[in-house]
């Protein structure tokens, strides 16, 4: 069963941790500017929200790119660059409606999430589960089920006559 | 170099002018980074015969730890300066930040403010681009106004802001500078900053931190995060950050209360840390790659005290809460909120207010002292007033608060023909630091030692928080202490909190732990200073995949000793002495008045004995002067000869000559 990475920007706090151990396993340094993920915050309203490939079934970003540098991973269904055949028109990033890839501010080529082969950092390194890399039967019921939580709660809260 | 940016950057704001100094590879492996940069740089640049802290002569040192944006747990940026407005000594505060990062990514380890500039500005730095720009519209900005300005005219969002707020430019003592809601707290750097028109530094960084060793970095990171998140302490801080100490304090009654008297506070279950999560908690949020995020995003949403912010501490819940005799939670966050945004200090500017409620309660002060302010215990509109007119420094009394509680005090003194010594006494302080954390009676004489002899004054986070990480029967289950020395604190029978016998043992190792975290910037709440894992073993781990260096937990240590002596030597510069490395005198008179822990008293024999010993230990003269030997040791000889030079007891004249700051 593939799984995906999947992203709950109510329980990112805003840390960049993904970013420094992207970073650092893609690039051998620690760069915000080269790690693949990226969690913008707006620090005034408490919002936080990771940004990441979203590894598309019909990726816009192999319709784009020139080069037909894009290539699936049969592993983990990762989208991915061939680094050699890319030429930096960056065509991917212009049409990708997420911001999934980056450019490489050394060789100003693209760069993007490719799961970390199967075993995403991000992942391994955020506390709060902001970022889950799932079996997509498993990622669907997350959020129904934190959902049905909350409604459950209310059921419960109207049903009880001794409540309120 | 790796790990160090390489840069220091020096403004002469006098002339407009930025040098980018070459940071010297043997200053990098002395001081580290941070708290260590700041202290050794202040110490050489600095003329002690200077006692003004806002003249131009002074200096406002701003470092991040060398490990910040290098590795996970480290985002403290130290902000010193070598006059505090609060104590009349140096001083210094620390912040967890995303601005250290930013900093370290453009390639810079420090920056440093001398002289003063004509009109209001700041300093932008865009990595290699560094200037300073006007600053005229910021003036009167708050620190979240002035936050929101800057990046918009930075065009980026990812850029990050230090600002002083309106306090700061009305030079209030307990100004303090901020990144948003984060607080370089404590020493009032802010009106330092203010007097230097300095408004804000603008960074962006773009060229990341190259890492010496990244496989080594790699594992390091695995092995260090897994003990992290297996601590103890680690579900109370990540659920219910510093507030919870305040829940934990009371159950074990050690909960300071009316400005330090500890009385009874009634539903004190009112600003537990449950009843901020329940109520007014939104989410947790972090500092640059922490796995802790104990900070509380917080709204309120309606009534009087609607207000939304982030970074309510155990010092406001506390301070404002029971300290102030009163449990208005909701009043309390409005005020976090507002001190931030002003750019106030929380722990100056409650304990400074709370002294204030406890002269009026004995009738020392009234109405027509405080502009007709009611400063009864447990009064939020008062406090919130008090607070705005102190910023502003507006009216009589605002502007006298605004110089400091000493101030305050002598004018009142003066005014009402009462010894100024009785009421100094009433302010809980420690060299004209007032007091945070807990009760010296109640937290361990470890505890009351390290507040006492803290090099910027009376401070928790100097060296031993309390003494009751040590109450563990096994040494392993000592969280972040190298085993051999937890062997030994067990041995000597240090986990006992009311003995006083070979604590200088722990508390000099502390201190030592503690310059090391603050220099290299890891949060002291991820050590053994909160009773959590990360350990020195793990900081040279970290250091050493970083710089590509081989430092044993021993070298690092030792660094942490020179640091702390560049201190007590700056000290020894301005006349500090042994007489003034004591508690509160209130903590040797009066007995903890009911409780768990009724009863409780400092006992003035066995604290002089434990100091002798302490300074013996540190290889200090009796007057808690670093000697030749100990500063040569420790490759400090300049500083040796500098205090020879000096003939160290005539500059002690000097500087007790200026009466204005500080308790003199």
């Amino acid at each position: 069963m593939e799984k995906i990475l999947f992203v709950d920007p109510e329980k990112c706090t805003g840390c960049k941790v993904c970013e420094l151990v992207c970073s650092l396993e893609h690039e051998n340094e620690i760069n915000p500017t080269k790690s693949r993920i990226h969690a913008i915050s707006w620090e005034e309203e408490g919002i936080d929200v990771p940004i990441v490939c979203q590894q598309c079934e019909t990726p816009l970003c192999e319709l784009a790119c020139p080069k037909k540098a894009t290539y699936r991973d049969p592993q983990t269904g990762a989208m991915l660059i061939n680094e050699e055949e890319c030429i930096g028109c960056r065509m991917c990033i212009l049409v990708c409606p997420f911001g999934g890839p980056s450019i490489n501010p050394d060789t100003r080529k693209t760069i993007k999430c490719d799961l970390c082969q199967g075993e995403p950092k991000c992942v391994e390194f955020c506390v709060t589960k902001a970022l889950q890399y799932l079996p997509v039967s498993k990622a669907v019921l997350l959020r129904k089920r934190a959902a049905a939580q909350k409604l459950g709660e209310l059921v419960r809260t109207l049903a009880t006559p001794s409540a309120a | 170099m790796y790990g160090w940016g390489g840069i220091i950057l020096k403004v002469n704001l006098t002339e407009g002018k930025i040098i980018k100094e070459p940071l010297k590879p043997q200053f990098g492996k002395a001081f580290l980074g941070g708290r260590g940069f700041n202290s050794k740089i202040i110490y050489d640049d600095f003329n002690p015969a200077i006692t003004d802290p806002y003249s131009p002569e002074n200096i406002v040192a701003i470092s991040p730890g060398v490990l910040v944006g290098n590795t996970l747990s480290a985002s403290r940026i130290c902000v010193s300066t070598a006059r505090s407005p609060v104590t009349g000594w140096f001083g210094d505060g620390n912040l967890g930040s995303y601005w250290g990062g930013e900093l370290k990514w453009a390639g810079y380890d420090s920056v440093v403010f001398y002289g003063k500039s004509d009109n209001l500005v700041y300093l932008k730095i865009e990595d290699d681009r560094v200037e300073l720009k006007d600053a005229t519209h910021l003036k009167g900005k708050l620190i979240s106004e002035t936050d929101a300005i800057l990046k918009q005219e930075f065009g980026d969002p990812e850029a990050r802001v230090i600002a002083i707020g309106p306090a700061g430019e009305n030079r209030v003592a307990s100004a303090i500078p901020l990144e948003r809601h984060r607080a370089a707290g404590g020493c009032g750097t802010g009106g330092v900053l203010g007097s230097k028109n300095l408004k804000a530094i603008v960074v962006r960084g773009t060229k990341g931190s190259k890492i010496a060793k990244p496989t080594a970095l790699k594992q390091a990171f695995k092995e260090v995060h897994k003990k992290l998140l297996s601590g103890p302490y680690y579900p109370m801080f990540s659920n219910y950050g510093t507030s919870a100490l305040l829940d934990l304090f009371n159950e074990g009654g050690m909960l300071p209360t009316f400005n330090w008297q500890d009385l009874e506070v009634e539903s004190v279950e009112k600003v537990y840390s449950t009843s901020l999560k329940e109520k007014y908690s939104v989410k947790m949020v972090a500092c640059l790659g922490c796995a802790v995020h104990c900070e509380h995003y917080y709204v309120v949403k309606e009534g009087p005290y609607a207000t939304h912010g982030a970074g309510v501490e155990y010092e406001a819940t506390c301070g404002f809460g029971p300290r102030a005799g009163g449990v208005k939670l909701d009043a309390i966050l409005y005020i976090n909120t507002l001190l931030n945004d002003l750019g106030l200090d929380v722990v100056q500017t409650a304990n400074w207010l709370n002294t204030l409620r406890h002269w009026w309660q004995d009738g020392l002060i009234d109405e027509s002292d405080t502009d007709g302010l009611i400063m009864e215990w447990g009064n939020y509109e008062a406090t919130i007033e008090a607070i705005k007119r102190m910023a502003h420094r507006e009216g009589a009394f605002g502007n006298l608060l605004a110089d400091n509680i000493f101030a305050f005090a002598r004018n009142i003194a003066k005014k009402k023909g009462i010894p100024v010594e009785k009421l100094i006494r009433y302010i809980i302080q420690i060299k004209g630091m007032t007091q945070s954390s807990g009760d010296n009676r109640l937290m361990g004489m470890g505890s009351a030692l390290s507040h006492a002899t803290s090099t910027r004054g009376s401070d928790h986070l100097r060296g031993v928080n309390t003494d009751l990480w040590l109450q563990q029967k096994k040494a392993e289950d000592i969280w972040g202490i190298p085993r051999e020395m937890a062997k030994k604190f067990l041995e000597l029978g240090l986990s006992d909190p009311e003995k006083y016998e070979n604590k200088e043992v722990y508390v000099a190792f502390m201190e030592d732990y503690c310059a090391v975290v603050d220099s290299l910037g890891i949060c002291k709440r991820h050590t053994a200073w909160e009773g959590q894992g990360i350990s020195l073993e793990d900081m040279a781990e970290y250091f050493n995949a970083v710089t590509g260096l081989n430092y044993s937990w021993e070298d690092l240590r030792k660094c942490g000793t020179r640091i702390y002596n560049v201190e007590r030597a700056i000290q020894a510069r301005y006349g500090l002495r042994r007489k003034d490395d004591y508690p509160p005198a209130r903590f040797f008179e009066e007995t903890v008045p009911a409780g768990p822990r009724k009863g409780a008293i400092l006992d003035k024999q066995k604290y002089d004995e434990l100091l002798t010993k302490y300074y013996e230990h540190k290889g200090w003269t009796n007057e808690g002067i670093p000697t030749e030997e100990t500063l040569k040791e420790l490759g400090l000889e300049d500083i040796a000869n500098d205090l020879k030079k000096r003939k160290v007891i005539e500059v002690e004249k000097l500087a007790r000559k200026s009466g204005k700051y500080g308790k003199d």
